[in-house]
């Protein structure tokens, strides 16, 4: 019996001193990330924010910033296990190769960002989502459509939306809608259609509109692109209607300066940066992103807050 | 007895018996046992086939939505197609009449056909189409067809039949003024009927709710159809109702339903599949069921079989119970019945054997306690006879031991005397010697003696001669005495007148007085001298007398003299013949005296031997009182101790009779019983 006890705190012993060493092996030094991604103005700043993050807590990082289609990023994250990555940071092209890209990782965590995929592909601690609330996003917008429109309850809204079935484009939308009903606003939606993110086809479809002749209140766009077209339409035309846009781009800022946006709301793409190689170095040391800020109860979202932008603060977001 | 027995046996087998104790013992173990199996893999079962059901129906749910969306985007996809058709084509109304005409009954989901309406009135649709346009422009496919560009579907709204339909509706992406709408309306039966039967799984619900105003589009129970969930006073759809607001579209059990809901794409519906508990257990209930039955039933199987076989095994017992109680009340008849080779075999075939020895064992007891009993008597009286013997020969001892104690001094007398003896015989040795020595002195003299007694014998005849002058010559003296004595007679006369006249003086010079004093004296003096006188004359004539009579005396000594010379002279010549006897006698003498001398030597050999060997005998003599005092204490003890044994032959006596009544009390022979 004693024998027994014996043999069990040595190989407790063991083990303990085996994972302390390992922690120690794993120290930020010790952790190496890989971030995969394609670029464009959000995904640079995110991809940036990482380096710096990680360059600051000495970490390596390793950039494959051209994973533009779905096999490419297969290739490059499975190249990067190979390496001895301990954590992959993940733009997906598509969210529903999330499958795909875990198979890929083989078993080492993936933080997934800016583009959440679908909960049942999730994992605590292991597969996790980097981003921002999308219907913060929304509620952003409603609230402060509502500020802009004190007394009002009933507005005619046309309403810009992303791709069919995106997380964001779903997200944005209910955080809107939700919002507004949520404060007894009646809102009827003169005009509602997907523009798949792109200005052309948001001006394209704002025309139209237009055509019908309805009146309206405010446009409201899931991100800046379009907001910034159908804004720079409406100028050109002499329409002045407030126009709210989401991601803070250099474009939205330079409308909001122009007063053709007058709202936009920020992605933090530095906070979800930050956020992501902090959850990376942790999850690398087989520790959890509990301690992470903004991580939800499921230890599966770390949810970096979106914060309202307009003409006052707009400068803050060059 | 043996009655006596077996109403013991039944009465401690009523108590309790092994079997029912086992029974005890093994029925509740087993019963726990079968208990927790049942309800461990009831809680197993139930946990799995509550995951599982989770699985399925969250499985159907997407099912049954992906099929509604499937059926809508189909549907939009087809309008869709049409509508950029159109655009494209940019053809009259003519052209778009044929267009219309040509997808009446393409699809019977819209089966009214594909209709397009501008905002100035003009209206077409398919030439068998039954639409109405009455009032269009206000009609809920219009305005929401002027909302999109996208085809899209209309909340459900009731059309002017009276139906619940939704409808698919879009602007007419187009140069122009005019305002063009292009829609279909479309029936809910294909959701109705997705909702409502294309559950897989068995056992459960589903329906369709309009997230918007929480309106249920499609249910089993077409009463519910229209009505709001808000209103709903059925407790589910409470439940559903309140989780909705909270948009929580979780999985979770509502109102004893397992429920699971899930948004149709971006149709703005929700599909809530819900399943009862009772259903989803219904088979772990089931199972439950089941193994409680073949619980119990293995439990009352296995009771009846442990019954049977602690029966089976415990029926010898039961025999060897009754069988040792019978030993234990004294029976040792019995003989027990052993059959198998197990332990319960082997304790009956011991048990019998026992028996075997134990009757054996007792019979030998019987009859060692009777010759016991016997032997003890015996003893009893051999052991008092002793005890006499052993009084007896203690006073013996003691009397032993006085003799001993006189011939132990005896002894040491002996050897005193001994030691004595031979120091005399040693002196007697020596002496014996100086006799030899003496003795041989004694010849010579007594050879001398002989030659001087015959000397003797001539003086003696001259001695005779001189006595006869002797006789002569006293004979002349006693006359000379004759006279003396008349002379002292006449002296003796004058003294006694001298005598009168002192008197005589004495009395006239006491007359005289002072002149006579002189006188007186004188007087006195011459008397004194008188009296001496006369003393003296007395003195003298007895003196003569004496003599006189001395003479006669002599004279008879002499003749006398002469007579024994003569006697002498002979008797002289006899004793020179004496000692020439003596001579040859001592001649005799002294070799006997050398023959003693050396019967001396031999003596003192013997007498110092006697002495040693006394000596020893006085030590030996000493050991033997010892010994005899030893024996005495023996004797004594043997006495006490016979003693003894008299008293523990009694009490064995008793003992063996005791022994012999105890045995009496155990039965080896059935006659006995």
């Amino acid at each position: 019996m004693k024998k027994i006890l014996v043999c069990l705190l040595t190989a407790a012993q063991i083990l303990f001193l085996a994972s302390c060493g390992g922690k120690a092996g794993a120290q930020d030094g010790k952790a190496k990330l890989f971030i995969s991604y394609t670029t464009d103005d959000f995904r640079q700043a995110f991809a940036d924010s990482a380096v710096a993050e990680a360059g600051a807590r000495g970490v390596t990082i390793v950039e494959s910033p051209n994973d533009d289609t779905v096999e490419k990023q297969v290739e490059s994250i499975k190249n990067a296990v190979a390496s001895g990555c301990t954590a992959i940071l993940c733009i997906p092209v598509n969210s529903a190769t999330a499958q795909q890209l875990e198979v890929a990782a083989d078993g080492v965590p993936v933080i997934f960002c800016n583009s959440a995929p679908d909960e049942e592909y999730m994992k605590a601690n292991q597969y996790i989502y980097v981003g921002s609330s999308e219907e913060q996003a929304g509620e952003f917008q409603a609230k402060r459509l509502m500020e802009l429109n004190p007394g009002k309850n009933e507005f005619n809204i046309v309403m810009f939306k992303g791709v069919k079935d995106h997380s964001g484009t779903v997200g944005r939308e209910a955080g809107f809608k939700n919002t507004m009903k949520d404060n007894g606003m009646t809102v009827n939606y003169v005009f509602e259609d997907y523009a798949d993110w792109t200005g052309e086809i948001a001006v394209a479809k704002f025309k139209q509109f237009l055509r019908t002749g309805q009146d309206y209140d405010a446009v409201i766009c899931h991100n800046d692109t379009m907001a910034v077209a159908v804004a720079e339409y409406m100028a050109g035309k002499g329409i002045k209607k407030p126009v709210f846009g989401i991601d803070a781009t250099a474009d939205g800022i330079a409308a909001l300066e122009k007063d053709e946006l007058v709202f936009t709301v920020y992605q933090s793409a530095k906070g979800q940066g930050m956020a992501a190689v902090e959850a990376g170095i942790l999850l690398s040391n087989g520790e959890t992103v509990a301690s992470v800020e903004g991580v939800d109860e499921s230890e599966t979202y770390i949810f970096v807050p979106f914060e309202p932008v307009d003409k006052t603060n707009a400068q803050n977001y060059k | 007895m043996s009655a006596e027995n077996s109403n013991a046996v039944k009465k401690k087998a009523g108590l309790k018996s092994i079997k029912d104790e086992m029974l005890a013992v093994i029925i509740p173990i087993v019963t726990v046992i079968v208990i927790s199996l049942i309800v461990i893999s009831y809680n197993v079962s139930r946990s799995m086939i509550q995951r599982l059901s989770e699985e399925r129906l969250k499985a159907s749910v997407s099912s049954q939505a992906s099929k509604i969306n499937s059926w809508v985007e189909l549907n939009l996809a087809t309008i869709a197609s049409v509508k950029e058709a159109i655009e494209s084509s940019d053809c009259s109304d003519e052209e778009l009449q044929k267009v219309l005409n040509s997808y009446y009954g393409y699809n019977s989901d819209f089966p009214e056909g594909i209709y397009v309406a501008s905002q100035n009135g003009t209206c077409l649709k398919a030439l068998k189409s039954e639409k109405s346009f009455n009032d269009f422009k206000n009609s809920p496919w219009f305005k929401h067809g002027l909302t999109t560009v996208s085809i899209s579907i209309t909340d459900p709204y009731v059309n002017s039949e009276g139906t619940k339909i939704i409808s698919a509706s879009g602007l007419i992406n187009e140069e122009g003024s005019d305002v063009r709408v292009i829609g279909a309306d479309m029936s809910l039966d294909a959701v109705t009927i997705i909702v409502n039967s294309s559950i897989s799984m068995e056992g459960a619900a589903a329906f369709l709710v309009d997230l918007n105003d929480l309106s249920i589009l499609a249910h089993r129970d077409s009463s519910l159809l229209g009505t709001k969930l808000t209103d709903s006073s059925d407790p589910f759809l409470a439940s559903v109702s309140k989780k909705l607001a909270e948009r929580d579209y979780s999985l979770a059990d509502l109102n004893g339903n397992m429920t699971y809901m899930k948004k149709v794409g971006s149709t703005g519906w929700l599909l809530v599949s819900y399943i009862p508990d009772n259903i989803i257990y219904h088979d772990a209930r089931m199972l439950g069921n089941n193994m409680t039955v073949i619980g119990v039933i293995a439990v009352t199987i296995m009771g009846i079989i442990i019954a049977r076989v602690v029966r089976f095994l415990v029926k010898p017992i039961s025999g060897l119970t009754k069988n040792i109680t019978d030993m234990t009340s004294g029976d040792f008849t019995i003989s027990v019945k052993h059959k198998g080779n197990n332990e319960i075999a082997v304790m009956g075939e011991s048990l019998d054997e026992f028996s075997g020895s134990m009757r054996d064992m007792i019979a030998d007891i019987r009859q060692s306690a009777d010759n016991l009993s016997r032997q003890s008597e015996n003893s009893s009286k051999a052991a008092n006879s002793m005890y006499e013997a052993a009084k007896i020969q203690d006073q013996s001892m003691e009397q032993l031991k006085e003799t001993v104690n006189q011939l132990s001094e005896s002894v040491n007398d002996i050897a005193n005397n001994a030691t004595v003896l031979a120091r005399v015989v040693s002196d007697t040795r020596e002496k014996g010697g100086d006799a030899d020595e003496k003795m041989r002195a004694t010849v010579s003299v007594s050879i001398k003696a002989k030659e001087e007694m015959e000397h003797v014998g001539v003086a003696m005849d001259k001695i005779l001669h001189s006595m006869s002058s002797l006789r002569d010559a006293i004979n002349k003296v006693g006359d000379a005495s004759e006279e003396i004595t008349n002379i002292v007679a006449l002296i003796g006369d004058i003294a006694d007148e001298t005598n009168l006249l002192s008197l005589n003086a004495s009395i006239e010079a006491a007359r005289a007085g002072e002149s006579g004093k002189g006188f007186a004296v004188v007087a006195s003096e011459i008397g004194k001298l008188a009296a001496t006188s006369a003393d003296s004359v007395q003195t003298i004539s007895t003196l003569i007398e004496e003599i006189h009579r001395l003479i006669g005396a002599a004279v008879a000594q002499a003749e006398e003299s002469t007579k024994n010379v003569d006697e002498s002279s002979a008797s002289i010549k006899g004793a020179v013949d004496t000692f020439d006897e003596i001579y040859d006698n001592i001649q005799a003498t002294n070799t006997l005296i050398n023959d003693v001398l050396n019967k001396i030597e031999e003596v003192d050999g013997v007498a110092t031997n006697v002495a040693a060997v006394s000596e020893e005998q006085a030590a030996s003599s000493q050991e033997i009182l010892a010994t005899s005092e030893n024996m005495v204490e023996q004797a004594i003890n043997i006495t006490e101790n016979s003693q003894k044994v008299a008293d523990d032959s009694v009490e064995l006596a008793k003992t063996s009779e005791s022994l012999a009544e105890h045995m009496s009390r155990f039965i080896i022979d059935r006659g006995e019983a």
